[in-house]
């Protein structure tokens, strides 16, 4: 039995879990968190229209450590130095303008929860977002 | 027992520094224990010492210590709310028997009268609405009871057994409390650490705001609370060997004993007693326990009675079976978070993990497939569920005054570890038994994003530490940084339940509920704006303070948050009020609503109240839970990344800490991070961090070291200071156990 006794009748909302027409900034932008179902996929989509996209990249922070992944075009994923002039190339999918970054099909193992950030790269300079994404426990939403 | 020995050898040129007097303690008339580039022998150390037996309690045992607690209860008539977690924080049962109380009022100061459990009708100290003081959380009993037995386990060690007494003893405005004109505990501050925001404590579970979510299976984990001060929460002993920690509250109170020099009625006294009983058997060898460990002259406190058994009313060799007791007299809480309950029954009593095991979250680095990154022997790291390490030592992404050139290395990460463990191993410990132990403590290293580039630490450091050290080398970095002043000035004040909905901490009709004693208006916190300590800081020591034109150690930074300066100087002679830090609340002001309290203690809680409250009201099921990164939030944050890109947190990422131990890293005058120590006495972290960094820097020879002596903060006489100047770090006397240097910080 959870906690809620006197309270229980109480409703909290919070704004849907999804990134669909986030669209990214050069200081970075917080985008909204994602629960990784039970398929394991995690996808994320960013309106980019109006921008000239020259390449698209994908990190991800395993939560509660200081290892930043940066995901190649394949798939695999390679240490990050945090060095901007180091980011290699991922891989997304562009529908008129529309991004949508494959960022795994399962999570690397012994990842439950990580910040993922999100990037892409113009002709101004780079446009990057980070939302956190954990793997859905059993039985929740 | 320790063994061997071996000096490291240094073939290193004098730096221009050498010979710098630093605004060190001590005296005496030799020249430190660096002689421009001589270590002296004795003051570093790299033998290999005994690691912590490999050990922890059943599910069978922990049943055990619930069931006599219980009996003890039963038989006061006082039943209570029961928490047992290991060493590493994992919370191994929550047990709630009928008829206690179940919410939580959180208080210090001002009169409040409680209406529900024993304590009905009683005036208690505290709420005056400021920060956590006279917070009711409803249902939170089980919050109280957990943070007490993450304390109990997080303070103690092989070496010194410390309750929520001791914390006590050792969190308020003066050293004994009470005892005016006694600088502040030791460990002020440290009831706010170990946070739910914190992102290097791992989560036994969370929710993102998209939904629940799994989370580790290791520790350290966090604490919903923080650290607790009320009585109540003790270590867990095993053959001598330290396992967990036991939390009771049963008077619905998560309070402070403001006075330590009477004996506490069997009334107040009673969560303590329960914990007691609870841990028959399971006690910490006498010797380690706190009354036999002195700090400053001050013997520490470890319960309230003689020889810890006279009080007990009740035989724990009576105690009925924990089986016989469930769904009868109690049960077993789900509570959000951290504890689950599948069953309901006596299979959801966890056993504990050994500590040094790597399921427990800790291991000596040379275990290590890869063998350990340091040279040390003894540095024990932080690893996740497959054994890999979290943070191993890495270069800096930041750009330090712009220049990626001058950010700190990995190699340079190691060898400031490296150097801080020969200091620690070296040095005789404060608070550890028997007497001339070596000091057991956590390192951190970050770079000026807040970025964790490395943390390692001895074997038998106590838990605090290791999240602490971060906080420490974190604090010294942001306030020693040109955009600190910038930073906290965006931060807004929280003075309504508004004001939190727009940061998006959501709240259940704009109210937090007060069952207590105001169930229909509800209650928020009060925070003040960040700008209001920016300008305080200005006016008390200087118009460019925050710019970076000052190099603060957390010696400094502490100066700057007690509410007396000069440190616990309660008044000055003509009996007219010291001032305040300017990072402190006051301690008499008028307005209540603004005083200090180790509830509210100023920037330090300003700045994670809303992540605190965040959290509560996750455990309570109706919201989403803390970010991971203190000051972050679904609506804004607080105190932004400095670069998002290589590091999405805040630069106080598991909030700021206010007591010694941690200095800023420089590079030619350039500030490039921050290094901090915790776990043991405040003047030997100040130490190992201090003496750490210059001999990384003599090692190196490329300019890394400490800040140039014009720009620290012991150069700074505050207006209004009675001419008294911070400090910028203090070393014990004669603090090596192989060496008679009298004066250890003599030449920084």
């Amino acid at each position: 039995m959870k906690l809620l006794h006197a309270l229980t009748a109480i409703f909290i909302g919070i704004g849907g879990a999804t990134t669909a027409a986030e669209r990214l900034e050069t200081g970075g932008v917080p985008l909204p968190a994602q629960a990784i179902g039970s398929d394991g996929v995690l996808e994320a989509t960013v309106d980019a229209t109006g921008d000239e996209v020259l390449s698209v990249h994908t990190m991800i922070r395993p939560a509660s450590t200081n290892i930043v992944m940066m995901r190649d075009r394949d798939g695999f994923w390679v240490n990050w130095d945090g060095d901007r002039a180091s980011l290699i190339p991922s891989a997304a999918r562009n529908d008129n303008g529309v991004l949508t970054y494959k960022i795994f099909q399962q999570p690397p193992a012994g990842v439950n929860a990580m910040t993922v950030t999100i990037a892409y790269r113009t002709p101004e300079g780079l446009k990057f977002g980070w939302f956190e994404a954990g793997v859905a426990r059993e039985g929740s939403n | 027992m320790l063994f061997g020995s071996k000096l490291k050898k240094y073939s290193i040129a004098a730096l221009a520094a050498t010979g710098i007097a630093a605004g060190c303690g001590g005296g005496g008339g030799d020249t430190g224990s660096d002689d421009g580039d001589q270590i002296e022998p004795g003051t570093t150390f790299a033998g290999l010492i005994d690691f912590p037996p490999l050990d922890s309690l059943t599910s069978a045992e922990v049943q055990q210590i619930i069931a006599q607690a219980a009996n003890e209860a039963a038989a006061r008539g006082a039943p209570a709310t029961i928490a047992i977690s290991d060493r590493v924080g994992n919370i191994l049962a929550v047990y709630q028997m009928n008829g206690a109380p179940v919410d939580l009022a959180a208080v210090a100061e001002i009169p409040r009268t409680i209406d529900q459990g024993p304590l009905r009708g009683t005036e208690l100290n505290g709420a005056d609405g400021s920060g956590l003081d006279g917070f009711t959380v409803p249902s939170g009993a089980p919050l109280g009871a957990i943070a007490k037995a993450v304390t109990g386990a997080y303070l103690s060690s092989s070496g010194n057994a410390f309750t929520t007494r001791t914390a006590n003893q050792i969190v308020q405005e003066n050293f004994n409390p009470e005892e005016t004109f006694q600088a502040g505990g030791p460990l002020f501050g440290v009831q706010f650490s170990q946070l739910a925001c914190s992102d290097l404590n791992t989560r036994f579970e969370s929710d993102n705001g998209a939904g629940t979510v799994v989370g580790s299976t290791v520790g350290p984990r966090r604490s919903p609370l923080g650290l607790a001060a009320d009585p109540g929460g003790m270590p867990i002993y095993k053959g001598g060997t330290m396992v967990g920690g036991i939390g009771v509250i049963s008077d619905g109170v998560y309070g402070i004993d403001l006075s330590i020099v009477d004996i506490d009625s069997d009334l107040e006294v009673q969560d303590e007693q329960i914990a007691l009983a609870g841990i028959t058997g399971f006690e910490a060898p006498e010797e380690i326990r706190a009354f036999n460990i002195t700090v400053e002259g001050n013997t520490l406190r470890y319960t309230d009675t003689a020889d810890d058994r006279d009080r007990l009313v009740a035989d724990a060799a009576t105690a009925p079976s924990f089986a016989s007791l469930l769904g009868t007299q109690g049960q077993l809480l789900d509570v959000n978070g951290y504890y689950d309950v599948p069953t309901g029954t006596t299979a959801d009593v966890l056993p504990g993990v050994a500590y040094g095991d790597p399921a427990s979250g800790y291991m000596p680095a040379t275990d290590l497939p890869g063998g350990s990154p340091f040279q040390n022997p003894n540095a024990f790291i932080l690893v996740d569920e497959n054994g890999a390490p979290r943070f191993s030592p890495k270069s800096a992404g930041d750009a330090p005054s712009g220049d990626p050139a001058l950010r700190l290395k990995r190699r340079e990460v190691v060898q400031l570890i490296d150097e801080a463990l020969g200091v620690a191993l070296a040095g005789r410990a404060q608070i550890r038994r028997p007497l001339n132990s070596r000091i057991q403590v956590t390192i951190s290293v970050v770079d000026t994003n807040g970025e964790i580039l490395g943390v390692a630490r001895t074997p038998d450091g106590p838990i605090f530490g290791t999240d602490v050290s971060l906080q420490k080398a974190r604090t010294a970095m942001f306030f020693s940084s040109a955009t600190a002043g910038d930073e906290m000035d965006q931060i807004p004040a929280i003075n309504s339940a508004a004001a939190l909905q727009s940061i998006g901490v959501l709240l259940p009709d704009g109210l937090i509920p007060d069952s207590l004693t105001n169930p229909t208006e509800g209650q928020t916190l009060i925070l003040n704006s960040g700008s209001s300590y920016v300008q305080a800081a200005r006016e008390f020591i200087g118009p460019n303070a925050l710019t970076g034109e000052t190099a603060f150690s957390d010696r400094g930074n502490g100066n700057l948050s007690r509410p007396f300066y000069p440190d616990g100087v309660n008044e000055r002679q003509n009996g007219d009020p010291t001032p305040h830090g300017p990072f402190s609340r006051p301690f008499n002001s008028a307005d209540t609503v603004q005083n200090w309290s180790p509830f509210s203690t100023g920037f330090q809680f300003d700045l994670v109240g809303p992540n605190i409250l965040q959290h509560v009201l996750f455990t309570l099921g109706l919201t989403p839970d803390s970010a991971v990164g203190c000051s972050t939030f679904a609506g804004g944050n607080l105190l932004p990344p400095r670069d998002a890109l290589a590091f999405p947190r805040s630069a106080l990422a598991n909030g700021a800490q206010i007591f010694a131990g941690s200095v800023p890293i420089y590079r030619n005058g350039v500030l490039i991070g921050g290094l901090g120590v915790s776990g043991d006495g405040i003047d030997q972290d100040d130490m190992i961090s201090s003496l750490g960094l210059r001999r990384a820097g003599l090692n190196l020879n490329n300019g890394l070291g400490h800040a140039p002596e014009a720009i620290r903060s012991d150069q700074i006489v505050p207006v209004g200071g009675d001419g008294s100047r911070l400090r910028y770090v203090s070393c014990p006397f004669t603090p090596f156990i192989d060496s008679t240097i009298q004066n250890a910080c003599e030449t920084l």
